[in-house]
Order: structure tokens, then C-alpha cells, then sequence
């Protein structure tokens, strides 16, 4: 069976960690990517045993960024600036390559990143899923029983909410 | 009907609206200066790398901070 | 194989200043213990944040002994 894999970014990373069941994504995912630009924002205790847990699992990998995923990063930057919302910061901007280049998930809180997609026709075929979204999933491949609470629960721990 | 621009710009505002709204004023305004300013930075622009780069906190320290301690909520 | 990793991980844990570990930011800290229990210096060096060499060198100072 083909393997599922997505790349996680900030946004996302700092308010998954925080859930009580995260480590459902596994059950849902075969392969978790951070990036180095991603880990390089993170100084706190909880996300970073989770990505040294699933490192040492080998359920999550580090991506390195070449000169050729900067170049592109730079551009969905660009691309994006002067929009009414948040532009696509560089970190998200990579994810979004790597989900391009890598046919992977994308998984992020960035309002950026799915405005990119909307404006860059490359990037248009990219998944790319928030929190909610992949609760969603989850629930859909009965990994979840109730898709509602589970969503409240999620927006507690993480103090994040949806639109 | 709305357009692209017009549907990211109400979504913009509804997120800030919830930041502002979720925010623990009180505890906010007993904060020192430089963490005060970037946090009703982040309120207002909802750009948390930017925010934490005025409170001298990496990007999560920011975040756990001004969710836990502000209640601070974000919206996607 | 598996014995020699296993022997590997325990000559790294006895090794280690776990006083001087105790002491390092989340980041270092997390960082030393990954290696620690894998052996890999690669990733250990990207949790930390440093290059591999940068590691090696926090590596020592944590007393910790790399096996072959």
C-alpha cells in the first residue's frame, strides 16, 4: 500500500505537541518531515521530545533546504506579501515546496500558505491541512469516534480555534 | 459576490477579533514593556515571528507564553 | 548487531556528566540525550541546532563516549 507522508510546520508543530492524543498522526502518517527551519525556531521542552520520540522511532526525518527550496521558498514569500492576510513566512513557504516536490501533506495553521496556494497555480494541487482537518481525517479512518468533541478537546489544549 | 482579497481580508479581521477578544488584558498590562508591546503586536498583526522576535523568545517560548499565561487564542 | 548497539547506548550512558547535562537549556539538553540513546550524532546535531562538529565538541564536554 502506498505510504502517506506529510511535512509539518511551525505553526502547526507547536499546537499538535500540545493534544493528548498527537500521537495518533502516526496511526495516520508513515513518515513525519520537519524541516531544519522549522526545528530551528523550537526551544521548548514538549515539542522537542516529541520529534526526538518520533526521530528515534524513525517515524519522523529531518528535510534540509538546498539552495534550489530556498530560491522557491523566497518566491511563495513574495508572492504573498501585501496580502490582507499574514504573508507565507519562509519556514511555511518551505513546507510548501517540500509538500510540492515530495507529493506530501502539508500540514499547517498558516493562512499564507493557503493563500499561496490559491495565487500560485503550482502549488494549487498541494493537501494541505490545518489542526481540524486532520482531526477530520483521523476521524474518517475511525482512528476518532466523535469528531466534535474531539475538536473541542483539540481547541482547548490548544488554545487554537477555526474559522 | 466576494472576492479573494475581500474573503482574506474579513478572515484577517475575524482572527484578530478573537485574539483581542480571548486576551487576558489584565494580566497583559502587568507585563514589562518589551513583552507587553510584542504581545499586543501579535495581537493586533496575528505575525508571531515578529512577536517573538520583540519579546527576545523563540517562536514557541512566544507562543506557549502568550496562549498560556495571556490566553491568547489564534484562529486558521 | 543489536547487542553491539545495546552495548554501544550503555557505555554512552554511564559515561555521560549527567550533573553537566542536567544543566543545558531543553534544546542541549534533549539534544544530548537523543544521542544518548541512538548513537546519531547527524540528528542530534540538528535537534541542538549545530553542526556536527559543534556537536562533537558538546558531545566531550558531556564526557560521553562515541563507540564505534
Amino acid at each position: 500500500m502506498q505510504s502517506i507522508n506529510a511535512i509539518m510546520d511551525t505553526s502547526f508543530l507547536i499546537d499538535w505537541v500540545k493534544y493528548d492524543k498527537r500521537d495518533l498522526i502516526f496511526n495516520y502518517y508513515d513518515l513525519i518531515f520537519i524541516t531544519e527551519s522549522v526545528l530551528n525556531e523550537i526551544r521548548t521542552e514538549t515539542p522537542l521530545l516529541w520529534i526526538s520520540e518520533g526521530l528515534a522511532k524513525g517515524r519522523i526525518k529531518v528535510l534540509e533546504e538546498d539552495k534550489e527550496v530556498r530560491r522557491k521558498a523566497l518566491l511563495i514569500v513574495e508572492a504573498t506579501r501585501g496580502l490582507p492576510i499574514r504573508s507565507a513566512d519562509y519556514p511555511e513557504a518551505v513546507c510548501l515546496v517540500f509538500g510540492k516536490e515530495l507529493r506530501v501533506d502539508v500540514l499547517t495553521e498558516n493562512g499564507g500558505v493557503f493563500a499561496a496556494k490559491e495565487f500560485l497555480s503550482e502549488y494549487k494541487d498541494v493537501k494541505v491541512y490545518r489542526g481540524i482537518d486532520l482531526l477530520y481525517l483521523l476521524y474518517k479512518k475511525g482512528l476518532l469516534s466523535d469528531f466534535i468533541s474531539e475538536l473541542k478537546t483539540y481547541i482547548k489544549f490548544t488554545k487554537h480555534t477555526y474559522s | 459576490m466576494e472576492s479573494i482579497y475581500e474573503r482574506l481580508a474579513r478572515f484577517a479581521e475575524e482572527a484578530r477579533e478573537v485574539r483581542r477578544r480571548t486576551a487576558n488584558w489584565e494580566f497583559i498590562k502587568t507585563l514589562p514593556p518589551k513583552l507587553r508591546i510584542a504581545i499586543e503586536y501579535y495581537i493586533e498583526t496575528g505575525d508571531f515571528r515578529e512577536g517573538a522576535r520583540l519579546a527576545e523568545m523563540a517562536v514557541d517560548e512566544f507562543l506557549y507564553f502568550v496562549k498560556d499565561k495571556a490566553n491568547v487564542y489564534d484562529m486558521s
